[in-house]
C-alpha cells in the first residue's frame, strides 16, 4: 500500500519546487535561512526590531536570549505559525510568504510546548504527520522504527492516547514527529524541557548526527550547556535585535565562555 | 478559607469573564423567569382542571410533582458535579496548598447545595405559589414555600451524592467504550424526545382547554393517593404546611431524613473524592491505528483526523448524536402539533392561503437545522491546542478547511434529509415541498457552516480580539427573513412557483456571495489564526 503524493493546488501558478532535484544537483543555497530586517509587533509592543542574520547549510545555529526577547516569536515566523510585519525571510532560497507550503514540507519543528492531538494515540499521531508530509509507507516504517528505539517509546506507550502522556513523553513524540520525514531543516524551540537524562543524551547525539549529514539545525534553548555543546554559531538576542554573533570555528575559546558572555550582554555579571 | 474555595468553584464554573459573564447571567435569569411563568401557568390550569374533574388527587399530584422535581434537580446536577470533582486544576493547584481534605469537600458540598437550591427554586416556586393562591392559604404557607428550596435541597444533596458514585463509574465505562457511548446517547435522546412529546402534548391540551382525563384517570389518581405518603421527605414537608397528617410526626420524619441524608452525603462525597476519583483511570490501549487503514490520500487523512476529534470526545459525540436524532423527531412533533392547532383555529383562513402553513413548516425546519449547524460549525475550536499542528503541516488552509466543513455539513445535511423524509412519510409535506425544503435547507446549512467557520477564524484571529457571532445572528435572521418574505408573497397572491423559486434564488445568492467572500479571505484568516500554547 502506497501513500499518495499530495497533488498541487490548481490555482498555484508559482514555479514548482523539487527539493529532491535540488539535493541531487547540489543546488540548494549555501545559506538556508536569510532574515533581513524582520519586524514583528503585538499591538504596540514591538518584539522583533529589524533582525538581520543568516544560517548556513549544514550548521547548528543557536539562538539565545532571555524570556520575552523574541526567540520563540522569530521561530513562529520561521515555521509559518505567525506572520512578521516587515522585512524578508528566505528559507532554502524561497520567500517564506510566497512558498509557505513548500518550505514547511522540508522543516521539522518542535514547539516549546509539546502540543499534539490528545485524542489520537501516539501511533496515529505519527502516521497522521507522515501522511501530511506525503511519506512513502516503507520510508515511514523504517524511520518510525528507528526513532522509537532511539527515544525509547514502547508499543504500549504508542497505543495510548496522547492526552494520557507525561510532558516528557509528549516531548519525545514531538521530537520523533519532527524527524519522521527526514527534513532538511530541524527547528527546535526549547527541546530539552521535560526530557530525562537518557533522552537528553539521545537528542544531543541525534543533533550531532544530523549536522554531520549536511543538514541544518536552528535551536533556541535556555540551556547554555546544550547550545555550547552542539552549536557551530550562536546569536544572542536582546530587545528584539541581535546583540552579538559568535562563530565557534573562529573563536573556539568562547564556547566555554558562553555563559559569561550571555550574562554580560544581559547586563549581569557571572557570580 | 471555605469562602475562598467556594468563590473559586463559582469562578471555574463559568467559561465567561467580565461583561460576558454578566450578560450570560442576565440571559439565564431571563430564560429561567420565562420558564417559571410558563410552569406556573401550566400548573394553574392543570390544578384547576383536576379540581373540577376529581374530588381527590390534586394534593397527591402536587406532592408527586415536587418529589419528581427534587429527583430531577439531583439528576441534572450530576454532570456538573462530577466535572467539578474531577477537575484536574484542583489536583494541581489545591493539592500542594495547606488545605484539609474536609475543607475542600465542604466547599464542594456547599457549592453543589447552592446549585440545587437554585434549580429547586426555579422548578418548585411556580407550583407552590399557585397551589397556595388557589386554596387561599395564610402567609405562613408562603414563607415556608420560599424556605422549601433551601430545606429540600439538603435531602437532594444526599440524593446527588448517592447517584454520583454509580454515575462516575458509568462515565468511566462510557469513556472507554465508544460504541456503548453512542448507544447510550441514542437511548437517552430517544427517551428525552418521547418525554418532550408527552410534555408538549400536555401543554397543548392545557392550551386547548380540553379535559385531562386522558392523562389523569380515576385509578391513576387513586394509586397516586396511596403512594404519596412515601414520597419522602416532600410529603412530610407539605403535610406540615397543608395540615395533612400529624404535624409532629411529619416534622420529626422530615428533620430526621434530612439530617441522615446530609451525613450520608458528606460521607459519600469524601469517599468519592478520596478513593474513587483519586484513582487514575485505566488507560485503554488501542493497537489499531485509524490512519493505517484504507486510502492514504491526504484529504482522507484530514477527514480521519476530523472523525477522531469529533467521535472520540464524549461531549461532542453526545451532542452530535442527540441533535442528529432530535431534529427529525422534534421537527415532526412540533410541526404536527402546530399544524393541528393551526387547522383547528384558522381553518377558513388557511383554505384561502394554503401556502401559509407550508411557510410555517419551512420556517420551523430551518430553525431546527440552525440548531444542528450551531453545534457543528466549530471545527477550529474543536482542534484545541492541536491548532499548532494545522499551521505547521505543509497542507493548504483551503484543503484543511474543506475537510472540516465536509464533516460538519454532512452531519447537518443528513439530519435535514431524515427530517424531510419523516415529514413526507407522515404526509406533513407533499413531494414538491419535500424538494423545496431539501434545496433551501441545504443552502441554509451550507451558509451557516461557512458563517460558523468564519466566526471561528475571527474569534481565533491574532488581530481581532473577542468573539463575533455571525452564526447566531444569521441562524435566526435568515429563517425570520424567509418567513416574512413567504407570508408577504402569499398575501399578495403569488404562485407557488414564484414563491419557492425566488426563495431558493435568494438563498442561493446569499450562499454564493458568502462562499466567494470566505474563500477569498480564508488564507489571510488562517495566517492570522492564533496558536494557543496552553
Amino acid at each position: 500500500m502506497k501513500f499518495a503524493f499530495r497533488k498541487k493546488e490548481k490555482e498555484e501558478k508559482k514555479p514548482r519546487v523539487d527539493f529532491d532535484e535540488l539535493l541531487l544537483t547540489n543546488s540548494l543555497p549555501k545559506e538556508i535561512i536569510v532574515a533581513e530586517d524582520i519586524h514583528k509587533s503585538y499591538g504596540t509592543h514591538e518584539v522583533l526590531k529589524g533582525l538581520n542574520f543568516s544560517v548556513k547549510a549544514g550548521e547548528c545555529f543557536g539562538f539565545l536570549g532571555k524570556n520575552g526577547a523574541g526567540k520563540s516569536t522569530f521561530i513562529d515566523c520561521l515555521v509559518g505559525l505567525k506572520e512578521f510585519d516587515q522585512g524578508s525571510l528566505s528559507i532554502f532560497g524561497l520567500d517564506q510568504k510566497e512558498y509557505p507550503l513548500e518550505i514547511k514540507s522540508e522543516i521539522g519543528y518542535v514547539p516549546s510546548e509539546p502540543l499534539a492531538y490528545d485524542l489520537m494515540t501516539g501511533n496515529e499521531f505519527m502516521e497522521f504527520i507522515a501522511s501530511c508530509y506525503d511519506m512513502e509507507e516503507q520510508g515511514f516504517h523504517d524511520n518510525f522504527a528507528f526513532l522509537k528505539t532511539k527515544f525509547d517509546l514502547t508499543e504500549d506507550d504508542l497505543a495510548k492516547p496522547v492526552g494520557s502522556y507525561s510532558h516528557g513523553m509528549k516531548q519525545k513524540l514531538r521530537l520523533m514527529s519532527s524527524l519522521i520525514h527526514n527534513p532538511l531543516l530541524w527547528v527546535l524551540d526549547e527541546p530539552t524541557v521535560g526530557l530525562d537524562i537518557m533522552a537528553y543524551e539521545t537528542l544531543v547525539e541525534m543533533m550531532h548526527a544530523y549536522v554531520n549529514n549536511g543538514k541544518t539545525i536552528f535551536l533556541t534553548s535556555h540551556s547554555i550547556e546544550l547550545v555550547s555543546e552542539v552549536c557551530n554559531r550562536v546569536a544572542i538576542i536582546k530587545d528584539g535585535n541581535i546583540a552579538t554573533l559568535i562563530d565557534f570555528a573562529l573563536e573556539p575559546f568562547k564556547r566555554k565562555e558562553l555563559r559569561r558572555i550571555f550574562l554580560h550582554i544581559q547586563g549581569k555579571e557571572e557570580a | 478559607m471555605i469562602l475562598s474555595l467556594l468563590l473559586q468553584e463559582f469562578e471555574s464554573s463559568s467559561p465567561y469573564r467580565g461583561k460576558k459573564r454578566v450578560l450570560s447571567l442576565l440571559l439565564k435569569t431571563f430564560v429561567s423567569l420565562l420558564f417559571m411563568v410558563l410552569l406556573a401557568y401550566v400548573f394553574w390550569n392543570i390544578d384547576s382542571k383536576l379540581r373540577d374533574f376529581s374530588s381527590y388527587g390534586t394534593y397527591d399530584f402536587f406532592v408527586l410533582y415536587l418529589f419528581l422535581a427534587m429527583v430531577l434537580s439531583a439528576l441534572t446536577a450530576l454532570p456538573s458535579s462530577l466535572k467539578s470533582l474531577e477537575r484536574k486544576e484542583d489536583r494541581l493547584i489545591l493539592s500542594p496548598l495547606p488545605l484539609s481534605q474536609d475543607e475542600k469537600i465542604l466547599a464542594k458540598g456547599i457549592y453543589f447545595y447552592l446549585k440545587l437550591v437554585i434549580s429547586s427554586f426555579v422548578l418548585t416556586l411556580p407550583v407552590l405559589l399557585p397551589y397556595g393562591i388557589a386554596r387561599g392559604f395564610t402567609a405562613v404557607y408562603y414563607s415556608f414555600s420560599f424556605l422549601y428550596p433551601f430545606l429540600i435541597s439538603i435531602f437532594a444533596l444526599g440524593l446527588l451524592s448517592l447517584f454520583l458514585g454509580p454515575y462516575a463509574y458509568l462515565m468511566r465505562i462510557l469513556r472507554r467504550y465508544r460504541l456503548f457511548q453512542f448507544l447510550i446517547a441514542c437511548i437517552a435522546v430517544i427517551g428525552l424526545c418521547f418525554l418532550y412529546r408527552e410534555v408538549l402534548s400536555l401543554f397543548l391540551y392545557v392550551l386547548d382547554g380540553a379535559a385531562l382525563d386522558a392523562y389523569f384517570s380515576e385509578p391513576f389518581l387513586a394509586s397516586l393517593a396511596s403512594a404519596s405518603p412515601y414520597f419522602a421527605p416532600v410529603s412530610q414537608y407539605m403535610g406540615m404546611l397543608t395540615g395533612e397528617g400529624l404535624f409532629s410526626s411529619n416534622f420529626i420524619l422530615f428533620l430526621g431524613l434530612s439530617i441522615l441524608m446530609l451525613v450520608v452525603g458528606f460521607f459519600l462525597l469524601s469517599f468519592l473524592s478520596n478513593k474513587l476519583l483519586a484513582k487514575e483511570e485505566k488507560i485503554h490501549l488501542q493497537k489499531d491505528s485509524l490512519f493505517a487503514k484504507g486510502n492514504k490520500d491526504i484529504f482522507f487523512t484530514l477527514l480521519k483526523k476530523e472523525y477522531i476529534l469529533l467521535f472520540r470526545n464524549s461531549s461532542y459525540l453526545f451532542s452530535y448524536t442527540s441533535l442528529l436524532i432530535m431534529q427529525p423527531f422534534l421537527g415532526y412533533v412540533v410541526i404536527e402539533s402546530l399544524n393541528r392547532l393551526l387547522y383547528q383555529r384558522m381553518e377558513m383562513f388557511l383554505t384561502y392561503f394554503p401556502e401559509l402553513i407550508n411557510g410555517v413548516t419551512l420556517f420551523l425546519v430551518l430553525l431546527f437545522a440552525s440548531l444542528i449547524s450551531g453545534s457543528a460549525a466549530d471545527g477550529l475550536t474543536r482542534e484545541g491546542t492541536g491548532r499548532i499542528v494545522m499551521k505547521e503541516i505543509p497542507i493548504s488552509p483551503i484543503k484543511q478547511m474543506e475537510a472540516k466543513l465536509l464533516v460538519s455539513t454532512s452531519v447537518s445535511i443528513l439530519s435535514l434529509l431524515f427530517t424531510d423524509i419523516v415529514l413526507l412519510s407522515f404526509s406533513l409535506v407533499n413531494a414538491a415541498l419535500f424538494f423545496v425544503i431539501l434545496g433551501i435547507g441545504l443552502l441554509f446549512i451550507l451558509s451557516l457552516n461557512l458563517l460558523g467557520a468564519m466566526d471561528d477564524l475571527r474569534r481565533l484571529s491574532e488581530k481581532k480580539k473577542g468573539g463575533s457571532s455571525l452564526l447566531s445572528l444569521y441562524s435566526l435572521l435568515l429563517p425570520i427573513f424567509l418567513a416574512i418574505y413567504h407570508f408577504l408573497l402569499v398575501f399578495m397572491g403569488a404562485s407557488a412557483l414564484l414563491l419557492y423559486g425566488t426563495e431558493f434564488l435568494l438563498f442561493f445568492l446569499f450562499f454564493g456571495a458568502l462562499l466567494l467572500f470566505f474563500w477569498r479571505k480564508l488564507p489571510n484568516y488562517f495566517k492570522s489564526m492564533r496558536v494557543d500554547y496552553i
